[in-house]
């Protein structure tokens, strides 16, 4: 049955929810091979209809027809599912990628993270420029409370340095009172535990 | 991030689980050369009066009343089933009997003679609704058995226990700390096991891990 290729696809997104799987490069190879292979049917058929005038055969045009246009939805829904997650790793990591996930994305999804990365940094200038400053849109997710925080430093870090100049030594299991702006995206990253 | 609002549009995932289920269908007219859909057929062509089973998507582009097929609409939307619904609505297993009970049964209202089905998802899904904040509003960390919800009426719950978590955490004002992203505790739960089971030296086929 036609399609049953494309939907494995999905399959396989949906189940690792919200993380990026690696790239199923064969998958989406045969899944174009079967749609190139129902077009060159489907044109052969409606070329002999032109020839021959005879109705009879409309169903199967109207199937291979359904088929084609499925795997297309199939296809690009795989694509644009996995675009989303991409989009969602640059305010959740940062601009950088990590090493293990960035082998599970291709070349194009790659160069998307970034185009996406330097838009986003544009607009970030764009917006903040009465100001004469970008605009950090990753920060603040929440309302801040206090200008200062009180974390708690949960692997070895090395050295932080701060926008007045000082430099903080961030050794595992440290802790640091230290102003909410600059250190909100290690606390999202998972570095930095923010205490009461 | 877009987990609040559903809405069918042709990119969404769940929409295209849902036009993959199959149908039974009831062949009308001789079809040449359609004999693949039967499993069973001996004939290339495909014989008025076989039932074969066909995927949504497929049967949604072909008009209504279609001279083709006639198209049953399967027993949990018929009126025996109704009944059984209607008596206890809250004890069924929605999940078990139809993973994507709700959105099925749209697609099929056109097919069905009888106009119940849209009346029986009605009914249904208003008396469970009810049930659904009750239960989200508990702390959502008993675990529920997979199969009592549908598809949407889990989105519902999970949203449900969201904000109503949100909401205490507003009340005791202790919402306020900076959180690790989820995407990145998850990552690093990964690597973690991946490191745990590389000092171990056993080769585990962790079937999450070999996508990373």
């Amino acid at each position: 049955m036609f399609g049953e290729k494309a939907f494995d696809l999905l399959k396989e997104l949906e189940r690792s929810s919200q993380t990026i799987p690696a790239f199923d490069d064969d998958g989406v190879r045969q899944v174009l091979e079967e749609i190139k292979a129902i077009f060159e049917e489907n044109v052969a058929q409606a070329s002999s209809y032109n020839a021959s005038g005879d109705r009879s055969l409309w169903p199967l045009l109207n199937f291979r027809h359904a088929a084609l246009q499925r795997n297309k939805r199939c296809l690009l829904a795989y694509l644009y599912e996995r675009c989303r997650r991409i989009k969602a790793l640059r305010w959740e990591f940062g601009p950088i990628i990590p090493a293990d996930i960035k082998q599970a994305l291709c070349e194009p999804e790659v160069t998307f993270f970034n185009n996406y990365s330097k838009s986003l940094a544009a607009y970030m200038c764009s917006a903040g420029y009465n100001q004469g400053l970008p605009i950090d849109l990753t920060n603040n997710l929440r309302p801040p409370k206090s200008l200062y925080i009180e974390v708690r430093c949960m692997e070895d870090y090395g050295k932080f340095e701060l926008d007045d100049g000082e430099v903080i030594h961030l050794k595992k299991n440290s802790q640091h009172y230290l102003p909410r702006a600059q250190v909100e995206s290690l606390v999202r990253q998972g570095i930095l535990h923010h205490i009461a | 991030m877009n987990g609040m609002n559903y809405f069918p549009n042709y990119y969404s995932i769940e929409d295209i689980f849902v036009t993959q289920e199959k149908v039974e269908c009831r062949v009308n007219t001789k079809l040449q050369r359609m004999g693949f859909l039967d499993s069973g057929a001996e004939s290339d062509d495909l014989e008025p009066g076989k039932t074969v089973n066909l995927p949504l998507w497929y049967i949604k582009e072909l008009k209504v009343n279609n001279a083709y097929f006639t198209v049953a609409v399967p027993d949990i939307y018929r009126n025996v089933h109704k009944a059984v619904c209607e008596a206890e609505t809250t004890h069924i297993e929605l999940g078990r009997l139809h993973p994507y009970f709700y959105e099925f049964g749209r697609y099929l209202t056109p097919y069905d003679r009888n106009h119940v089905i849209g009346r029986i998802i009605f009914e249904t899904l208003r008396q469970r609704v009810r049930h659904l904040l009750d239960i989200s509003k508990s702390d959502g960390q008993a675990a529920k058995a997979e199969h009592r919800l549908d598809n949407i009426e889990a989105k519902l719950h999970e949203a449900g226990v969201r904000t109503n978590s949100q909401y205490i955490e507003w009340l005791q004002m202790t919402g306020n700390k900076i959180r690790t992203s989820e995407l990145v505790e998850e990552h690093q739960k990964k690597r973690r096991r991946a490191d745990r089971s590389d000092d171990e030296g056993d080769a585990l086929p962790n079937s999450k891990r070999a996508t990373l």
